[in-house]
């Protein structure tokens, strides 16, 4: 309580002590007013001053206020609530005022001010309605839009126009879930892209649980959006090759079974071409995206599944010929057959045939495209007198003669000379 | 179900399998349907349609070497050619004109394919 004329302190309350850190009677010493300014941080002092005039001229006035404490220099902040007191005349006499230390609230503030425009999230603070009444620098700095152009329902602006509803309709949901949450396309003034966010909000109650505000946060989730959407691609497509690739062994099996003489025939075969299936499964898998197979890794792979006929085998073309991946298991599974017929019937099953496989990459004149040719030939074979209707048709000749032209735009020969199986076929090839 | 109502019905076969592509007209043809194509390529059954004035069904495998069938899918559509997709795609991969087109999931067989191609042509 001070003097509304001289502003002389008359009364201090004992809890002045804890908050200046020294007597009642050494404040109340002296001109106890310039004192008590001169505690008070220079760019709070005006503010002060003009609050004391209003309290002087009949208002209740609310002000905050810093002081540096006079034996340890720390700075506290203050709030008081000063009023007039006035005699029976009406006239102000003595100021009465009521003072709290805020400091750890404002320490609390701060901090949480620091973390609202720290963390690399968009933060904004909004009504019940939906209204922004807040947003920090980030939302900012990410949107072009500024703090005050946010306010209402401004902050739709930077809302993808196909996204703007869906955030209508999030808020009208919002009053009964008591929570916010929607995904929508916020714009990036610096990259002028729409960049995809999740945006959530709590609500914010008071003691008696009525909600007073929201505050919420918008992440980007761009990169994570585009995983997914890749994610979702893959899954599809290989859900498309496993079943075509169930339906290729379903069917194979059945033509297996057509050209077998007996059960034991057939568990040769059907396992001989699953094997090379698998062989070609595996090379393919272990690509990672822009790589291609070459037609040397793949022909390797079928002659090392023969096992220990190298010797017999002149394999001549350049490395590095790299395979449409479309082409992969219908080319494997060719020049499996060729290798397989070789080795019951042909050039690998006679200690003195040979088997020669040439290969060279051209480009086609009409087109400027790649096109692979390959010379499969086999010489010294004694062809049996009556070449069984199995080889003649079987199921090798039909997909070289066939089903390469028709899968891969192939062009192909397959005749039995003399000497043995003479096969050509040529295809495209990878462009890169 | 009486596959024989497939007799003499023109179906056009779109499959870029080989294997496959190859089994379902050898079937088809053993009851009796009249088989267009097969074909494995989109341009292809592009220019089959244009040649071909009378179609009672098509067979169309989603995944042409790469390309979706769906232009092709639409063109059919547009001459009203009842369509049977056989893929092995998951029916969130159609899109939204085509999500209730009669399908048939891969693996299937040739059977399940022809009673599906009857209810298709009875529909039209």
């Amino acid at each position: 309580m001070r003097d509304a004329q001289t502003l002389q302190w008359l009364y201090l309350t004992p809890a002045f002590e804890e908050i200046y850190g020294f007597t009642r009677n050494e404040a109340l010493e002296g001109d106890n007013f310039d004192k008590w300014l001169n505690l008070i941080l220079e760019e709070d002092r005006g503010r002060v001053l003009e609050a004391v005039d209003r309290v002087r001229s009949g208002e209740h006035v609310t002000f905050d206020y810093r002081i540096r404490r006079p034996h340890d220099a720390s700075v506290r902040w203050l709030r008081n609530t000063d009023f007039p007191i006035t005699d029976g005349d009406g006239r102000i006499k003595l100021i009465g005022g009521v003072g709290h230390d805020l400091t750890e609230l404002h320490e609390t503030e701060l901090r949480l001010q620091v973390l609202m425009e720290g963390i690399p999230q968009l933060v904004w603070r909004a009504d019940n309605s939906g209204a922004w009444t807040w947003s920090s620098p980030q939302w900012t700095e990410f949107t072009g839009l500024t703090a005050e152009e946010s306010k209402g329902d401004g902050w739709l602006k930077a809302f993808h126009p196909e996204d703007r509803d869906r955030a209508r309709e999030a808020w009208a949901e919002a009053a009964e879930t008591n929570k916010f949450e929607v995904e929508a396309r916020i714009r990036h003034k610096a990259e002028q892209e729409y960049r995809w966010f999740q945006t959530r909000a709590a609500p914010v109650r008071n003691e008696s649980g009525v909600i007073i505000e929201w505050l919420g946060t918008s992440t980007d989730i761009h990169q994570l959006h585009d995983l997914q959407a890749r994610q979702q691609v893959l899954v599809a497509e290989l859900q498309h090759r496993t079943r075509n690739l169930m339906a290729v062994v379903l069917s194979a099996s059945d033509k297996t079974l057509q050209s077998s003489a007996d059960l034991a025939d057939f568990r040769l075969r059907f396992r001989t071409r699953l094997e090379a299936l698998s062989r070609v499964q595996a090379v393919l898998s272990r690509l990672s995206e822009p790589d291609r197979v070459t037609f040397d890794q793949l022909l390797n792979s079928e002659l090392e599944a023969l096992g220990g006929v190298g010797n017999e085998i002149g394999a001549e073309g350049p490395s590095g010929i790299r395979l449409r991946s479309s082409t992969v298991q219908t080319l494997a599974m060719a020049i499996h057959e060729l290798a397989t017929n070789a080795l019951k019937y042909g050039a690998l099953s006679q200690p003195s045939a040979k088997l020669e496989i040439r290969w060279r990459l051209e480009t086609e004149v009409e087109d400027d495209s790649p096109w692979l040719h390959i010379d499969w030939r086999e010489t010294g074979v004694t062809m049996p007198a009556d070449l069984s209707a199995s080889i003649r048709g079987g199921h090798g000749r039909e997909l070289i003669e066939r089903a390469l032209p028709y899968q891969l735009d192939a062009k192909t020969t397959f005749a039995f000379t003399p000497e043995g199986v003479h096969c050509t076929i040529s295809l495209p090839v990878s462009n890169s | 179900m009486n596959l024989a109502s497939l007799k003499n019905c023109r179906i056009l076969v779109v499959e870029d399998e080989y294997l496959l592509a190859d089994e379902l007209r050898t079937e088809l043809e053993l009851m009796e349907a009249s088989v267009i194509g097969p074909v494995g390529r989109l341009s292809q059954a592009m220019t089959l349609l244009t040649q071909t004035p009378d179609i009672d069904a098509a067979v169309l495998d989603v995944n042409l070497r790469g390309e979706m069938v769906f232009p092709f899918a639409q063109s059919l559509r547009e001459r009203d050619v009842p369509i049977l997709f056989v893929t092995g795609y998951d029916v969130s991969v159609m899109p939204a004109p085509f999500q209730s087109t009669p399908r048939c999931e891969k693996p299937v067989g040739v059977r399940l394919i022809a009673e599906k191609l009857v209810e298709v042509i009875g529909a039209r």
